[in-house]
């Protein structure tokens, strides 16, 4: 974008910035006044009336009750929630096979990338979601955009229906699928300026994951010199259109703003140098139906697995397979057992400081939910490092199993893993890692209460009835 | 649009040069044209600054009237300028009409007008700037800024004088007092109102201090600016060292001298005495200190930059001050802070420590920005607290943004100063920084000064002289500690002010009242003949006052009368550890009671020098000059 497009050449530098002050006064004016005016909509007022009671008598309850009857009741709410998901799972199963649709309840999701048949493994965190809002009764079609002009119609792993088309075509999808929401996750400045028009008429929730809404330079490890002399200035230019776009969105009272962490709220905020209006912090649903929990024996503290992205350095293979090595320096390493599963550009730069050992495991591959689930059910201890994360979803799911994870205090992880349920390193300390794993191995109490103190964090946290349960409220509270 | 009939011809501006008859023409015409006359004196003036035309600096005058022009000057100094402007602001219920002359060399070259339904001053302020554009300017060409009657529109005034950076003249009407005129005044080259009548009431409320004047006297605006061209084009003294002193120190205040503040006080303290205190110690510390206040300037080791106003700042500043604007929190110092940051990263010197002094508070962030610019220490001076200040009124929304405004940036910082225990614990309180109390402190070379060249006479005398000095507030009289005294024992002097109804100080046989007295050195030699100073409390803990250092100094006892609990507050804090303070509840009885035994100490305190100001600026000092070893600077 040009910010010096249709200017009149004939204003001096003085006057631009004085007209720019007061197109931008005008605008905020502008939102101020709808969100006064939503404020006073009755009708919204009456809909919003049932959740403030509930959150007020919630409010006085929380305030009256012992730690440990809280807890009870949660455990309670829990299974409740779980039970009437199944059912309802079923009763949808039954109505869609009588070919009753529900166009009001219709859903497109926007992604980056999706699961699908054809064998791509992005967008899990998205993927993860579907089912439960399939179970809340809503249709749910994903769009992602591709460069090819061509449309394709695939269908996800989990049976929705997945369309790759170029962003100029959504409006179009838009009508196919009869959707009466959109879900935009990681909004860029390119679906922003698509989907602007159609948010005017569709009630729109944006999901703010991470690579939208910081600085490139934050991770500039993964760019290697070349890389940045040749598009720095372009990434540069990028990150000023992403912090234009997250302005004018998270300025806008009419769009639901969801962050998977404080972090990535606070992270995005000042990114964009405006404060998110109205904006909620709802994690990433961690299923603990796909990843449940069996309680670990002693033993396993020694079957270690690292399950990692080989093509970004905010995964920090490197600091995994030093830890490796600082381990191997332990009379008792022959006895463990390593599984490392991933792919990526640094795949065989960070895995060769292990080919000499027997005991580590390299399998070079993307791993679907189906076969994490497995791996986490036959290891104990989960060697999950990180530079940056805005919530560590992979950490949730190893929590959720039982499996104890090792990771780095950085970003958002400390928001979801306290010295009860994991090992923190500093960051960029391959040595710490290294001393949490002996710390386990050499303390089995230890292990087995960080076992299960983690898959209780994790329930509470993260678990449907804090995570996608809210999202469908708000899905119901713009359908109203 | 009618023109007026054409004033002057360029082509006689060389007879005029020459001639004192044509000049005396010229004035005619303009006396015709506007129904002025004036007087010889002024004749001569101006024949005499147009005889040395060449030797005068200016080259242009942008005149700005709230209202329609009825005064002749800019015609008068087209004749003597390259270019005059004339902007003639006009309201009425349909919004503005804007007209522009523009002279050259003592013609009329150009006339245009524009009219605004919107009343926005950054609006208008574009519509100006393009239509004196439209005929073209150098930004190189000096230019002198006046402007009448700002106080209309002060907004638009600060917007405008904004947009045009250069210096200017303000000539009110009224004294009329303001945020934005704060800001204007803050940044004019002079202030003017029109009599004496307005000159009072100006300063009862003013920072600035003015002149009476008015646009149409060319002479004295003549003189202002050649006066101001002169200091200016003065060499500056060898003042600002080389830019390799040991450590740098820059002091960031929105207000520096000549302003009247008192707050300007402290900081003048530190920033004269803070060289001197170091080369004490081998250090060869430099401190420069930076404000909005244009003629700081003038002063040594000085540096201003200018508040623009709100209209005009970065993209990047936009956002925060609208939102400040909008929720009503106290913004002065929030744009400010936008030019600074603008203009220091231009400058080619760093300083090692910045001492950000405040309030005003909208500038706190520099704090954060200097630290990431230069790496610098920060020191934060609060010289009154912010967020818990216990006298502001704050909606919620407006607390929350005030006490994230405060954490934020202090968190930011390194230390926290300020004058008193309470003040400190106030100031962001969840924040984990070092909090240390730098008081103001009497002023020793003053004081000393005083006590070396006057015989003072307190000793044998069996009248106690009591001296109380500043305003008596009207909920803090002291009617009841006069009617206590015994006949011929007891004496009260008054320097000050007095807010009270009460009678008793001009009727009472044992009380004088000498009034506000400027010269510190005068006060001072007349404290020291007294035996105890008064303080008046109305029983509010966080009370602190200047005035105990001054008593302090002047070895006087101190009572302190209070409507409130005994030995307690802030005062209580500074006082407990000295001798001679004497707590008096502000009852009849209780002060019979006290005056029954009361006798002066009349001897000069063990740690009396610990409340200089010298002491106090030394612990700062300390606080800089630590900054310098954990640095590892040398």
């Amino acid at each position: 974008m040009d910010p010096k497009r249709n200017r009149p050449s004939n204003f001096s530098e003085i006057e631009l910035k004085l007209l720019e002050d007061y197109a931008s006064r005008l605008n905020s004016e502008i939102i101020e006044l709808r969100k006064n005016v939503q404020e006073m909509r009755i009708d919204r007022q009456l809909r919003s009336f049932p959740s403030w009671l509930f959150r007020r008598v919630k409010r006085a309850l929380k305030a009256r009750l012992s730690d440990r009857t809280k807890n009870r009741i949660k455990i309670l709410l829990n299974w409740l929630s779980y039970r009437s998901l199944k059912q309802s799972i079923g009763r949808e199963s039954r109505i869609n096979s009588l070919g009753s649709s529900k166009h009001d309840k219709s859903i497109l999701i926007l992604a980056h990338s999706y699961p699908a048949s054809d064998g791509n493994y992005g967008g899990q965190h998205i993927e993860r979601r579907v089912p439960f809002y399939k179970a809340a009764g809503y249709d749910v079609s994903i769009f992602v955009p591709t460069k090819s002009t061509r449309k394709q119609i695939l269908t996800g792993n989990d049976g929705s229906l997945l369309y790759l088309a170029p962003l100029s075509q959504i409006e179009q999808v838009v009508k196919q699928t009869n959707a009466s929401q959109l879900a935009i996750h990681s909004p860029t400045p390119e679906i922003y300026e698509t989907t602007k028009k159609l948010m005017l008429d569709l009630p729109t929730h944006i999901w703010i994951h991470g690579f939208e809404a910081r600085n490139w330079r934050e991770l500039i490890s993964d760019f290697s010199a070349e890389e940045i002399a040749k598009n720095g200035k372009s990434l540069d230019m990028n990150n000023v259109e992403r912090q234009w776009t997250l302005s004018e969105l998270f300025t806008n009272p009419d769009i639901n703003k969801i962050f998977v962490s404080e972090y990535m709220r606070s992270v995005a905020e000042e990114f964009a140098r405006t404060p998110a209006l109205d904006s909620q912090v709802i994690h990433n649903v961690i299923d603990s139906n796909l990843f449940p929990y069996i309680p670990k024996s002693e033993e396993m503290r020694i079957h270690i697995c690292s399950i990692r992205n080989f093509g970004k350095r905010n995964y920090a293979t490197d600091l995994m397979s030093q830890t490796i090595v600082n381990l191997s320096e332990m009379p008792w390493f022959s006895k463990l057992s390593i599984e490392i599963f991933g792919d990526g550009k640094h795949f065989e730069q960070d895995t060769a400081p292990l080919l000499s050992f027997e005991n580590v495991k390299l399998n070079q591959l993307f791993v679907g939910a189906k076969l994490l689930k497995d791996i986490f059910s036959r290891n104990g201890i989960g060697l999950l490092p990180t530079r940056w994360d805005s919530q560590g979803m992979l950490n949730g799911e190893a929590m959720s199993s039982g499996v104890v994870p090792i990771s780095n205090a950085v970003t958002a992880i400390p928001e979801f893993i306290s010295e009860a349920e994991g090992i923190l390193a500093d960051r960029e300390n391959a040595k710490q890692l290294a001393e949490g794993i002996c710390e386990l191995v050499e303390n089995p109490d230890r292990f087995l209460a960080m076992s299960e103190s983690a898959q209780v964090r994790v329930r509470n946290q993260c678990g449907p009835e804090m995570t996608v349960q809210r999202e469908i409220d708000l899905f119901n509270t713009a359908c109203l | 649009m009618n023109l007026p009939e054409k004033p002057i011809d360029s082509s006689i501006i060389q007879i005029l040069q020459k001639s004192p008859d044509a000049l005396r023409g010229l004035l005619a015409h303009i006396r015709r044209s506007t129904g002025e006359s004036y007087e010889e004196e002024s004749i001569n003036f101006l024949q005499s600054l147009v005889t040395s035309r060449e030797n005068y600096q200016l080259e242009r005058m942008v005149f700005i009237s709230m209202g329609k022009n009825t005064n002749p000057t800019p015609e008068f100094f087209s004749v003597l300028l390259h270019r005059v402007d004339l902007i003639e602001i006009l309201s009425d219920s349909n919004g503005y009409e804007i007209l522009y002359t523009l002279y050259l060399s003592g013609s009329l070259a150009y006339q245009d007008n524009a009219i605004h339904t919107i009343n926005d001053p950054g609006l208008i302020t574009a519509s100006i700037n393009h239509l004196i554009n439209k005929y073209g300017t150098s930004e190189n060409c000096s230019t002198a800024v006046i402007f009448h009657k700002p106080e209309e529109e002060p907004v638009l005034a600060e917007t405008l004088t904004g947009a045009l950076n250069a210096p200017f003249y303000l000539f009110f009407e009224k004294a009329r007092y303001n945020q934005s005129i704060l800001r204007l005044e803050n940044a004019a080259k002079k202030c003017y109102v029109p009599d004496e009548q307005t000159l009072i009431e100006w300063k009862q409320q003013h920072v600035v201090a003015a002149e009476i004047g008015h646009p149409k006297e060319f002479r004295l605006l003549a003189q202002a600016i050649t006066d101001q061209a002169q200091i200016e084009a003065l060499p500056r003294e060898t003042s600002e060292k080389s830019k390799s002193s040991d450590h740098r120190v820059l002091i960031v205040s929105y207000f520096s001298l000549p302003t009247t503040l008192v707050s300007t006080q402290r900081l003048s303290y530190w920033h004269q005495s803070l060289e001197e205190i170091a080369a004490e110690v081998e250090v060869d510390l430099e401190v420069i200190w930076l404000s909005a206040t244009t003629n700081a300037k003038l002063f040594p080791q000085n540096r201003v930059i200018r508040d623009r106003g709100n209209f005009l700042v970065s993209p990047q500043a936009r956002n925060s001050l609208n939102k400040a604007t909008s929720i009503g929190v106290p913004s002065l110092g929030l744009s400010w802070s936008d030019y600074v940051k603008e203009e220091t990263q231009e400058w080619d010197e760093q300083f090692d420590t910045v001492i950000i002094s405040v309030g005003p508070f909208g500038y706190l962030e520099l704090g954060g920005f200097f630290k990431q610019l230069w790496g610098s220490h920060i020191i934060y001076d609060f010289r009154d607290p912010y967020g818990g200040d216990a006298r502001m009124v704050f909606s919620k929304e407006q607390r929350e943004w005030i006490d994230r405004h405060e954490e934020d940036n202090v968190n930011r910082g390194d230390v926290v100063v300020s004058v008193n225990e309470q003040c400190l614990s106030v100031i962001a309180p969840n924040v984990e920084i070092e909090r240390v109390i730098v008081n103001n402190g009497y002023n020793e070379t003053i004081v000393n000064k005083a006590l070396h060249t006057h015989p003072h006479n307190r000793e044998g005398s069996d009248l106690i002289k009591f001296v109380y000095c500043g305003t008596i507030f009207r909920d803090r009289g002291i009617d009841e500690f006069v009617t206590a005294f015994s006949e011929g024992q007891h004496k009260l002097i008054h320097f000050g002010r007095d807010q009270t109804n009460s009678k008793i100080l001009v009727s009472h046989e044992a009380t004088e009242q000498r009034g506000f007295i400027t010269d510190k050195s005068v006060l001072t030699n007349e404290m020291l003949n007294c035996d105890a100073g008064i303080l008046r409390l109305g029983g509010e803990g966080t009370t602190g006052t200047t005035k105990i250092f001054d008593y302090i100094g002047c070895d006087l006892d101190i009572i302190i009368i209070t409507d409130g609990k005994l030995e307690s507050g802030a005062v209580h804090d500074l006082t407990k550890d000295l001798e001679g303070i004497y707590w008096v509840r502000n009852s009849p009885r209780a002060l019979k009671q006290f005056l029954k035994t009361y006798s002066p100490t009349r001897s000069k305190r063990e740690k009396r020098d610990t409340y200089s100001r010298r002491h106090q600026a030394s612990i700062l000092l300390d606080l800089i000059l630590k900054s310098r070893v954990n640095s590892g600077a040398h």
